[in-house]
């Protein structure tokens, strides 16, 4: 019989537990309070983990975020047959609650809605053939090529914020030239959904890496179109690993939200809004 | 009269065909479809009717298998009716989820890549594919060997085939012995099987992430005994057709008639039931719960919603004075079998829909969804080329029994060599249908990427095939000279 006894935890060993469920509960009510995130924030992901912090009180509404998204991503413009059929793609969007503003967060007036690109996405589960997948600095992927058009991930969303190309995109005049040559055309019959501009960030990362410097947190916090179009600076991206990024300041800022907290998707976009 | 019903059936297959092109040359533009939050439903028609199928081709087969599993005679016909049924029904599910997606050819060519188990969507591919569509096919021919073998005597068109089907068929005591169990074991298998679909297509219907649990639960047991009741309808009306057209010796007895309409009454009944106390749940649930509630009780699908209610309930009005009375009444049951068909195709889309417009959890504007006439033909013409495909099938394996099988008697004689093959053949389906999983699951291999064997979802539909055959192995292997 020699069965080794199970060791008895150090006193070291329960104080560092208890300090740790003392600091989760102290973070308990940021955005931020979830353990991942937590881990996230001291740095102990292997690669960036990107999200975007939209301040309302700064928003002034002027929806230049959403055409710059459009622009810069190849959203076609549909034409108003398409549009009276209610068949817009937006990947980034203004959603106007009307006299619905007690179902959010986010009060009475319209609020810019990019993918919420969850810690724990839905559609990345729903898809049947691994079209949708959640890349390793966050952003959750569509493979256009591979998705089928089930339409799975768009019912899958609580967010709504997946799009199906329902007809076949058409360029006006059929010149396809004025197109963004960094993302690609998509097809008839597959879902589409905001990347957070991740060709924009690959470009930066490829730059930093070539230029052999270090990506300066100044540098990326305008970086998908939608920030850099915001006359305001009320869209902020960044690393949310990164203990340094403004980023996670405004995330663990008591004006932190995230929309349908109660699901545990996670979201990476954080909303900011009242007073500190 | 045939002859003007084919050429009818052929008319509508062919404008549905006619839809379908337009469809695939304009994208799903063409459809009432519109996106989910911009004032849409994404999952239409299309899905319903998937349901409706898919539901009451699951519904049909438990059936045949309750039947044959517990040898009850006067549901003998009842079995043999249901099975074809089935098997049409999930030919058109099938048809019915290939018309709903964007890139049909992508599909059928991914999911057999690349199909994760993750998503509910696996399971129901996976499943119709090998456990109902040709698990269904393999007991239905098992079942009707006997008669196979009597009408292989008969010159027909269909002799050939059925010689085929027929082979190695005697008779012997041993046989029938052997039959009696393989029968048994399949059954059982099948009902098995068949609730792993029933759950995915539940799910598909009603899981929501923004949806309380307890609610969806309920709706889940809704979900299942509406298309139970839809399953036993389908087949009231299949033994009614069956004896107007094959005779009275092809339909069901009295007293199996009797019983069809009796578990009909107690699922018509469950049904009303469930749907009063999943609406009553949702009112206590959350507000968007609320909001979908009310778009069903007295906005824009109030008419589906009462028109389904009412028609659940009608049905048990009509079904129960003929329980009562234990006679047969199968004017009065096919009629109800009609009215719960409409309840089953209007509570399926309310379901479906209502959640998509009304039922968002951020504050999108409500929308709306009416199919169009692309969608109506493309599923007309499912239905015609599901009848069309049934129509030789009956001619090959018609309803009418006509093999005088005595009953069987067990045999104690031990046949080992049969016993091993059989257990190795299942061991062996029970190993590829393994791995197949596995790697469908990406098990050891990056959960985003590809599966670490290519084709994972067709090695585990092949499993999943192998395990369906060992009755036949064991009914089948010839006897050692």
């Amino acid at each position: 019989m020699s069965g080794r006894l199970p060791r008895q935890a150090s006193r070291r060993e329960v104080l560092t537990l208890a300090a740790t469920a003392a600091a989760g509960a102290a973070l308990k009510g940021s955005a931020l309070a979830d353990e991942k995130s937590v881990a996230l924030a001291r740095g102990k992901a292997p690669s960036p983990q990107w999200g975007l912090a939209i301040d309302l009180d700064r928003c002034s509404r002027c929806q230049a975020c959403v055409v710059a998204c459009a622009t810069e991503n190849n959203v076609l413009p549909l034409g108003p047959q398409v549009f009276a059929s209610t068949r817009p793609i937006r990947w980034m969007d203004m959603l106007d609650p009307g006299g619905r503003g007690d179902l959010w967060a986010l009060g009475r007036w319209p609020a810019p809605i990019p993918c919420m690109q969850c810690e724990r996405p839905e559609c990345v589960k729903a898809c049947p053939v691994g079209a949708c997948y959640r890349s390793e600095d966050g952003i959750v992927v569509q493979v256009w090529d591979r998705c089928i058009g089930c339409r799975a991930c768009m019912i899958a969303c609580p967010y709504g914020r997946r799009y199906y190309n329902w007809t076949q995109p058409a360029w006006p005049g059929g010149d396809p030239s004025s197109a963004n040559p960094d993302v690609a055309l998509r097809p008839v019959g597959v879902v589409e959904k905001c990347t957070f501009c991740q060709h924009r960030i690959r470009a930066v990362l490829e730059r930093a890496r070539l230029d052999d410097e270090p990506l300066d947190d100044e540098q990326i916090q305008r970086l998908p179109a939608c920030a850099a179009a915001c006359p305001s600076r009320a869209i902020t991206f960044g690393d949310l690993a990164d203990p340094h990024s403004a980023l996670l300041a405004l995330a663990q800022s008591s004006r932190a939200t995230r929309l349908l907290p109660e699901l545990g998707t996670h979201p990476r976009v954080f909303y900011l809004r009242g007073k500190p | 009269m045939r002859v003007v019903a084919i050429v009818a059936l052929l008319a509508v297959a062919a404008l549905g065909a006619l839809a379908y092109t337009s469809q695939i040359q304009h994208g799903e533009v063409v459809t009432g479809m519109r996106s989910v939050g911009a004032g849409g439903a994404v999952w239409g028609l299309y899905v319903v009717m998937d349901g409706c199928f898919l539901g009451g081709g699951i519904a049909l087969m438990a059936i045949a298998c309750i039947a044959r599993f517990t040898r009850d005679r006067s549901m003998e016909a009842a079995a043999r009716i249901a099975m074809p049924s089935a098997i049409t029904c999930f030919l058109g599910a099938a048809l019915c989820v290939l018309a709903d997606q964007g890139r049909p050819l992508a599909a059928l060519m991914n999911l057999s890549l690349y199909a994760r188990p993750q998503s509910p969507m696996f399971v129901t591919f996976t499943s119709v594919g090998a456990v109902c569509l040709f698990g269904s096919l393999l007991h239905c021919v098992l079942a009707r060997r006997p008669d196979l073998a009597e009408y292989a005597k008969r010159p027909s068109a269909w002799q050939g085939l059925q010689r085929v089907l027929a082979a190695g068929y005697q008779g012997t005591p041993a046989e029938r012995s052997r039959r009696r169990k393989a029968s048994l074991w399949m059954s059982l298998g099948m009902l098995a099987a068949l609730s792993a679909p029933a759950t995915a297509l539940a799910i598909l219907f009603v899981g929501r992430i923004s949806r309380s649990v307890d609610v969806v639960v309920i709706e889940m047991s809704a979900f299942l005994v509406i298309s139970f009741a839809g399953g036993l309808g389908i087949l009231v009306i299949a033994a009614a057709l069956v004896r107007r057209f094959a005779g009275p010796g092809a339909g069901l007895s009295a007293r199996g008639s009797a019983r069809l309409g009796r578990w009909l009454l107690v699922a018509v009944s469950l049904s009303a039931l469930l749907l009063v106390v999943a609406e009553v749940a949702s009112v206590g649930s959350d507000t968007v719960a609320v909001a979908a509630f009310g778009s069903a009780l007295l906005g824009n699908y109030r008419g589906m919603f009462w028109t389904a209610l009412t028609g659940l309930f009608l049905a048990a009005g009509l079904l129960w004075p003929a329980s009562r009375r234990r006679r047969r009444r199968e004017r009065r049951t096919v009629l109800a079998s009609l009215i719960v068909q409409v309840s089953m195709f209007l509570h399926h889309d309310w379901l479906l829909v209502a959640w998509q417009t009304h039922g968002l959890a951020l504050p999108y504007g409500p929308g709306r969804y009416s199919p169009t006439r692309i969608e109506w033909g493309v599923a007309a013409g499912i239905v015609a080329v599901c009848i069309l495909l049934l129509l030789p099938a009956v001619r090959l394996i018609p309803f009418a029994p006509v093999a005088l099988e005595a009953p069987s008697i067990p045999t104690k004689s031990r046949d080992l060599r049969r016993s091993v093959l059989t257990f190795a053949w299942l061991v062996s389906g029970l190993a590829v249908a393994s791995i197949g999983l596995l790697g469908s699951a990406r098990v050891a291999a990056d959960a985003s990427g590809d599966p670490s064997i290519t084709g994972s979802p067709v090695v585990f539909i092949l499993g999943l095939m192998l395990l369906a055959t060992t009755g036949a192995v064991y009914e089948l292997l010839p006897e050692r000279k």
